[in-house]
């Protein structure tokens, strides 16, 4: 989805320093990348719905 | 090696002269895609101040300079087959994915050499209309990067302008270039013409228009 968007925003659990990653795991090169929010603790949607979550 | 000994022709800008001008041009953090043979020197001369980070089209992304030679890997080269190196941040991909940077415009720079570019942007660099070679990423390349800079020697070894009113050999996009870079003058691609940056200090507009093929203004 990243490679067809005009617009790219990332969430990421841990924002690390650049140019740490090793090349051979990245899947989606910062080329497609626009905008990165770090969440390190984000919501899961399957456990939400389970304690009861509804979207409004 | 090209050797201009051609007469009735002024001496220009030398190649590094020509490299660092592109240089200059490439913001900080620009993806970047630098054709075989003369552009690939434009690497050499960007400043400490910016980063930029090339691309080849066989599938590299963070491409780094020429390996010493007791660290050459055969299966780490540019397009050209050309032993690099990856910088720390790059990676690697599918050829495919590769070419859907450059085709989904993703690329913000590439340089390449012409054999003819046209007043309209026409650029004609991979065939002389005989002979084996073939376009290689470079139609792709025209068609999808924002911007398109042409590096080149002003005029032929035969001493013909290179810059035309139209393209005589296949071409390998159309409309496409949006500056050259030659070894006497930077010029832009424009309606009313091919327009002056910037001219060679030794050369006069009236020179440049007799070497060159269409209306230069500035």
């Amino acid at each position: 989805m990243c490679m067809a968007a005009k617009q790219s925003l990332i969430q990421v659990r841990k924002l690390i320093e650049p140019h740490q990653t090793n090349p051979e795991n990245v899947i989606t090169p910062g080329i497609f990348v626009k905008k990165i929010i770090e969440i390190d603790n984000p919501i899961i949607e399957t456990n939400a719905i389970e304690e009861g979550m509804i979207y409004p | 090696m090209t050797k201009k000994n051609f007469t009735n022709a002024e001496k220009g800008w030398e190649r590094g002269v020509i490299a660092s001008k592109i240089a200059n041009d490439l913001p900080h953090a620009s993806y970047v895609n630098l054709g075989i043979g003369m552009p690939e020197l434009v690497s050499q001369h960007i400043k400490d101040d910016r980063e930029i980070i090339y691309h080849s089209e066989n599938g590299l992304l963070g491409m780094g300079p020429t390996p010493n030679e007791n660290e050459i890997d055969f299966d780490l080269i540019n397009a050209g087959k050309k032993p690099v190196t990856i910088l720390p941040g790059g990676s690697f991909c599918h050829h495919a994915d590769s070419f859907s940077m450059i085709r989904g415009g993703h690329i913000d720079y590439c340089v390449l050499g012409a054999m003819e570019v046209s007043i309209n942007g026409d650029l004609a660099n991979w065939s002389t209309g005989k002979g084996i070679p073939a376009v290689g990423g470079a139609m792709d390349l025209v068609a999808g990067a924002k911007n398109v800079f042409v590096m080149t020697q002003h005029l032929t070894k035969e001493g013909k302008p290179k810059l035309v009113e139209k393209c005589t050999l296949p071409l390998t996009g159309s409309g496409v270039v949006s500056r050259v870079y030659t070894d006497y003058a930077v010029i832009d691609i424009t309606k009313e013409g091919f327009k002056i940056v910037e001219i060679n200090e030794n050369l006069s507009i009236e020179y440049l228009q007799t070497v060159t093929e269409g209306r230069v203004y500035q």
